[in-house]
């Protein structure tokens, strides 16, 4: 019996697998878990995102986390150009909310706007999905946020959530740690612990972690 | 204000720019000093006794805006949009310079499509050359001025301004000398009052000076 794969399956998105699965969405998941770790954590009290910066030779590190607005922040693990592109898109689609509403977009609707957009990726002929996962983290009309898009387009709300290279080790430690009341500080010491978790053995100095806290005051 | 002549277009009285209007910009040692009065006019009927004519544009630059409010609202919005853009892309913040030209490339765009934006613009601000005051016309014409002002008062404003200004004016002066003009002008043209909105901007950002302090300056 020949496996999906053999069969052609995986070459396009315009094609379910018998199982009813889109390989090539799912093999975008997989370059995202190549991506260096991003680590985000909502609690009553605000919103930390946090990353792994990979320092490569003498090139000088992107930023990992990118102000979208005056009130959100995203942080992507995958594919760095793929990341770029949404990342522009993301500060362009908060910039004609704002215009067009005169108020900030929020977390949730700014997600979903890109998750459409990704979307699109996946089921359109001779397109490739985007080979990033994003996590946009703010304070809004609702509180703290943190929503998490993956390459299919799928959008979801998450208290914490790890993306990237050793995420399986960062999830279990967060949700070992997690609660609903950490303060800020906590939920640094957290990610930070979670990252270290996920680079193993890998030796890590304060300047290979990016963070950005973002506090709210009910 | 020139009154552009549009191929295929009717050149119709209603066309013309019917600013009701006083906006000054001028620039002193330091920074730049920007006032505006709260009347919105239409015709002879005053649609608004507080109207905001002064928009920050970012930390270092403001917009004053005369005509067409709509068009003005949307111009300020849309600039504001694009500079927000500029600095998040980059990290840093674009200069009044590239305020100015951004938005005089927008008007000029829509100038050349025959259906100009129906405003007359100040951009104003502090960047890392010193201070500026752009005046930009409905064209998308753009010029760097000492002080500038618009609007159906400006005739009058200016001759304060010709008579006042000088080089190297201290903050104080500069104040008194936009806030003086803009006093003449709400005196002698019917357009123009309501009170007024009073901004400075210097080394430590943009400024709105309250009631109380613009009254000082009236009263001294």
């Amino acid at each position: 019996m020949l496996g999906p794969q053999s069969m052609g399956y995986d070459r396009t998105t315009t094609m379910y697998s018998p199982e009813g699965r889109i390989i090539q969405t799912e093999y975008a998941r997989e370059s995202v878990r190549r991506g260096s770790i991003a680590i985000g954590i909502k609690s009553n009290h605000g919103v930390v995102l946090a990353g792994l910066l990979r320092i490569v030779d003498l090139n000088e590190p992107d930023l990992k986390i990118h102000k979208i607005s005056e009130n959100i922040q995203a942080i992507f693990a995958g594919v760095a150009a793929d990341g770029r592109i949404l990342i522009s898109r993301s500060r362009l689609e908060a910039e004609i909310f704002k215009l067009t509403y005169a108020d900030p977009i929020d977390v949730r609707g700014l997600s979903i706007k890109i998750g459409d957009y990704i979307q699109m990726f996946t089921q359109q002929g001779g397109l490739r999905p985007f080979g990033v996962g994003l996590l946009y983290g703010g304070i809004d009309q609702t509180g703290p946020s943190l929503h998490f898009v993956d390459p299919g387009g799928g959008v979801m709300s998450c208290k914490a959530k790890a993306m990237g290279e050793g995420d399986s080790e960062a999830i279990a430690h967060l949700k070992e740690t997690y609660n609903e009341d950490l303060t800020t500080e906590q939920m640094v010491e957290i990610a930070k612990e979670a990252i270290r978790k996920a680079a193993r053995d890998a030796e890590l100095s304060d300047e290979n972690i990016v963070l950005e806290v973002m506090p709210y005051k009910a | 204000m020139n009154n552009p002549n549009f191929n295929g277009m009717a050149n119709n009285s209603y066309m013309e720019p019917k600013h009701g209007t006083t906006t000054i910009a001028l620039r002193f040692k330091g920074g730049i000093a920007a006032a505006a009065d709260k009347r919105a006019s239409m015709g002879t009927f005053v649609a608004s006794k507080k109207a905001d004519k002064l928009h920050e544009l970012n930390d270092f630059t403001v917009a004053t805006i005369a005509g067409m409010v709509s068009d003005a609202q949307y111009l300020v919005n849309l600039t504001r949009a694009n500079l927000n853009l500029y600095e998040l892309g980059r990290g840093y913040s674009p200069s009044t310079k590239m305020a100015g030209n951004l938005l005089a490339s927008i008007m000029y765009e829509q100038y050349r499509s025959y259906f100009p934006y129906w405003v007359q613009m100040i951009v104003a601000g502090l960047d890392k050359d010193g201070p500026h005051v752009y005046t930009l016309d409905m064209a998308g014409g753009i010029s760097d001025e000492d002080f500038a002002s618009t609007g159906s008062g400006s005739p009058v404003a200016y001759g304060v301004l010709e008579s006042q200004w000088k080089e190297d004016l201290t903050e104080e002066e500069g104040l008194k000398i936009a806030i003086l003009a803009l006093a003449t002008a709400i005196s002698r043209d019917a357009a123009t009052g309501d009170g007024m909105d009073v901004v400075i901007v210097n080394k430590k950002g943009v400024k709105r000076l309250t009631a109380e302090e613009v009254k000082k300056y009236l009263e001294a």
